[in-house]
């Protein structure tokens, strides 16, 4: 009987979270990267697609600007530079604030 | 901000003082606080830099630039113009209020139709190739509605395309601007590139620069090979079919030189292997629907780079081996075949060919645009294929020189000219012609052996002109006149004519005038007609004309040249709808012959070969138009609409009318319709193609038989057509970091020509024909191909 209580208890606990989880809450990063040519966005395509919590990737090529959203649950905007320093292509400013305005 | 200024004070007098061939500065904001990480660069060159924590820069001097740039986001961009004695540049940037949010660059279009060229273009690069199974290049065109890609017979696997409702024959096929796929290479040329090796595919429609020669009539189909720059070190491609065919494919390209050398040397490999194990029959006509066999495919490229030089160098050598026709062996098991009366009908091909080309390009004056440019190139191809009784063994050597010099007058004038040397040498024969059942007449000895040995050169001066104002119009002007040596010797002019208009940005009209050539090969370009009974050159009777006469009487295998005018119109819309743009293009071809050899198959149980202008009054002409719509209507979901329309006709003989009259051309699809849709998740780690192809019906010749009980033909007038048919394809594509997998299906319908080998009892009698195809052979395919491939390491 303990168990069952602990158990309903625990789905009434966790149903809030699944329903957070239906609409999960989304981060916007907004990094300058050097880009100079297609296979620059290529290889920021190839591989920052597939950093854990990426959920979108914008890149706009000419103002050499690429946005990220990710799940803050999951990652965060240092994890996200150290996977831009990892292909070489390094953040240069975060206008993530510039953004916001 | 005191000490700030005094710091940058500093810097400035030690830049000056150190380096005079610099130009150093500060890029600050209204507020006179540094901008770290600005962008400062000479326009029109590719050397910029970046300014440090302080603001400040130093950006070495470049000869006859004098506008420095600088740009940061979320300002506008300023430009300075520097005098040779400015060295203190303070650029002031003023912030950009309307750059509120980023724009994004959505999904690059895989098939980019040319804005900018004054020929009609079309780009297929790597994404396109990707959408399908695309095993080879004549795979590639399966979302396009300007090529059709159709078997040539039913018993070779041969492909052949189409192009403006004409043979693929008048269609210029270039491998990276260098004539590639000429004379014997044309039946299986296309299936010699194979598709992961490919890096684009530029298809250009109508009449074509004169740069590569005199032979593209309705266009160019130019392909660019990988680049070992910009190429991964390795690179897997594996696919599998439900037929079981297999292909490996493996690329790689590196750089020779350490990093730091001045010369750039780099080098690529490819190989692809291919494998059909399996003899099929699913028709049931005794004939396997597909040859088995192997094909083995080897390229090695290098480019070198130094200074203002760039040189290209690369080899291919590819063999291949197919068995087909009434078989129960295959390619592992060469048993003797069984016992089929008299004996079965077998095709064995074995084609194999080397080629190489080198070029080099010097820039001479940067400034001016000079340059010189010398391609050399060259070829040997030889086979041994044997149909039933027929042999046709064969060689060809190609040497090809073109060395050409480019300059530019102002920015709006260029010119380039140059002249080229082209050399061809056959030897060719071809045994065994008759059919058992051949009825001697009184008429002359019909030919059972030919010999088509012969050389030709060419040597051609050409000259283009390019006008360019603004990016509204452009121009391209050329000229080209080629001495040909062959069983005569004459001058042929071609001249050829461009123009793009673009009055706005959303509207762009083309329009195109010019001639084209060609020396047609008998054999290699009808090698539909080998794996027929029919006979191939007929005695001479009455109505035989032209170069069947002239073989008879004189032995001559070289029928004229074949030459025609290409004229085109097309306009272009790009309209602006929801922050999207829809693509919608429209265009007119006409294609005028002024002779060509024909390849009659009207009448029953024999091929007729004349050239046109033997005849009196007759005519050959084509005329094409093709509409289309592409747009993305979501982010990553574009779809393609597109119809064409052909008229292709030609004077062929009539039997039953005993005279020669103007025809529909032979299993030319009159329409075609293909609906096109594509889907990408956000994150490009999933991927969705769908094709739906709608190939109109087409004229059947005369001699063919309508098998019985079949509903895929109907008559209407005098003639008879097959109808139209659907061809659905679709392919799912899952993306990893390093990988992907996809699954694809052809012939989803499973429509298939009904018997299509005639008289397949008897194929070595003249009524056997597997030539008469206009539909898939096979059924329905599915397929799972694998891609993995090893990061570059640099940026």
């Amino acid at each position: 009987m303990k168990k069952i209580v602990v158990l309903l208890l625990s789905v009434l606990l966790l149903l809030p979270v699944s329903v957070s989880a239906a609409k999960p809450k989304r981060e916007k990063a907004v990094f300058r990267v050097e880009i100079t040519c297609q296979g620059c966005v290529n290889k920021i395509e190839k591989n920052i697609a597939f950093e854990k919590g990426v959920k979108d990737l914008l890149i706009d090529k000419d103002k050499q600007v690429v946005t990220v959203v990710y799940d803050p649950s999951k990652t965060d905007k240092t994890a996200l530079k150290k996977a831009f320093a990892k292909i070489r292509k390094p953040v240069l400013e975060d206008l993530s604030d510039k953004q916001d305005k | 901000m005191a000490k700030r200024i005094l710091q940058i004070l500093f810097l400035f007098i030690f830049y000056v003082a150190s380096c005079y061939a610099h130009v150093v500065g500060v890029v600050v904001d209204l507020d006179g606080l540094p901008l770290i990480g600005a962008n400062v660069y000479w326009a029109g060159s590719s050397v910029g830099v970046s300014t440090d924590t302080a603001g400040v820069f130093s950006i070495e001097t470049v000869a006859g630039k004098k506008q420095l740039v600088a740009s940061y986001v979320g300002y506008k961009s300023d430009t300075v113009v520097c005098s040779s004695n400015s060295h203190k540049v303070v650029f002031v940037l003023v912030a950009d209020l309307e750059l509120g949010e980023v724009e994004v660059s959505e999904r690059r279009a895989t098939l980019i139709k040319s804005r900018t060229s004054a020929l009609n273009v079309q780009t297929l690069n790597a994404g396109e190739l990707c959408k399908a199974a695309c095993c080879n290049l004549s795979e590639s065109f399966e979302t396009s509605a300007a090529v059709d890609v159709a078997y040539s017979d039913a018993a070779t696997g041969a492909k052949q395309i189409r192009l403006l409702g004409l043979a693929g024959t008048y269609v210029q096929l270039l491998t990276e601007n260098t004539p590639g796929i000429r004379g014997l290479a044309q039946s299986f040329g296309m299936e010699y590139v194979p598709g992961p090796w490919m890096e684009a595919i530029q298809v250009s429609k109508g009449t074509a620069s004169v740069i590569n020669g005199y032979e593209s009539t309705t266009g160019q189909i130019n392909i660019e090979y990988l680049k070992p720059k910009l190429q991964d070190p390795l690179t897997i491609n594996l696919m599998l079919n439900s037929e079981l065919h297999s292909e490996l494919n493996l690329t790689g390209g590196w750089r020779v030189t350490p990093e730091d050398d001045e010369t750039d040397v780099t080098t690529g490999l490819m190989v692809h292997a291919g494998l059909m194990p399996m003899n099929m029959d699913m028709n049931g006509d005794s004939f396997v629907d597909m040859p088995s066999g192997y094909k083995v495919n080897l390229l090695n490229r290098w480019d070198i780079f130094k200074d203002d030089y760039t040189g290209r160098i690369l080899l291919r050598g590819i063999y291949d081996r197919r068995l087909g026709g009434q078989r129960t062996d295959n390619i592992f098991a060469q048993t003797t075949p069984s016992a089929l009366s008299p004996a079965p009908y077998l095709i064995d091909l074995d084609p194999r060919r080397v080629e190489g080309f080198m070029k080099n390009g010097y820039v001479i004056d940067e400034e001016k645009e000079m340059s010189i440019g010398i391609i050399t190139a060259g070829s040997y191809h030889w086979q041994d294929n044997s149909y039933g009784h027929r042999r046709w063994k064969a060689a060809q050597a190609n040497a090809y020189l073109n060395a050409m010099f480019q300059t530019s007058f102002s920015e709006s004038h260029k010119l380039t000219s140059g002249l080229s040397l082209n050399h061809d040498t056959y030897i060719e024969t071809l045994e065994g012609i008759l059919p058992d059942d051949v009825v001697m007449t009184a008429l002359g000895q019909p030919i059972d052996r030919l010999d088509l040995s012969r050389r030709q050169t060419d040597i051609g001066v050409f000259a283009e002109y390019s006008y360019k104002l603004d990016e509204k119009l452009s121009l391209l002007a050329g000229m080209r006149a080629d001495l040909i040596i062959r069983d005569k010797v004459r001058v042929i002019p071609t001249p050829r004519f461009n123009l793009r208009y673009s009055p706005w940005e959303w509207w762009t009209i083309r329009a195109s005038v010019g001639m084209g050539y060609r020396s047609p090969n008998v054999l290699a370009d009808n090698a539909q007609y080998l794996p027929t009974g029919r006979l191939l050159f007929p005695a001479t009777t009455t109505e035989d004309y032209g170069f069947n006469r002239a073989l008879q009487t004189k032995g001559l295998m070289t029928p004229n040249m074949e030459s025609a005018l290409n004229a085109g119109l097309s306009t272009m819309f790009y309209i602006p709808i929801a922050e999207r743009e829809l693509q919608l293009s429209a265009e007119y071809y006409y294609t005028h012959f002024f002779d060509c050899l024909v390849a009659d198959a009207e009448t029953a149980g024999m091929v007729r070969f004349y050239n046109l202008s033997d005849i009196d009054g007759a005519r050959a002409f084509s005329h094409t138009a093709q509409i289309e719509a592409t747009m993305e209507i979501l982010r990553g979901w574009t779809m393609t609409l597109a119809y064409r329309h052909t008229d292709s006709r030609q004077t062929l003989y009539s039997p039953s009318q005993n005279a020669y009259m103007l025809r529909q051309r032979p299993l030319q699809n009159r329409f075609k319709a293909i609906i096109s849709t594509s889907y990408q998740t956000p994150l490009k780690k999933w991927q969705f193609d769908f094709t739906a192809q709608f190939n109109g019906y087409g004229r059947m010749p005369e001699s063919f038989v309508v098998p019985t009980a079949s509903d895929q033909y109907f008559v209407r007038g005098a003639e008879t057509y097959h109808r139209w048919y659907p061809q659905l394809l679709g392919q799912i594509t899952k993306y990893w970091r390093t990988c992907s997998l996809y699954v694809g299906a052809e012939n989803m319908t499973n429509f298939r020509q009904a018997s299509p080998i005639v008289a397949t009892t008897t194929p070595f009698n003249s009524a056997f024909d597997a030539s008469a195809v206009w539909g898939p052979i096979n059924g329905w395919k599915v397929y799972v191909g694998f891609r993995w491939n090893l990061e570059r390491d640099d940026d």
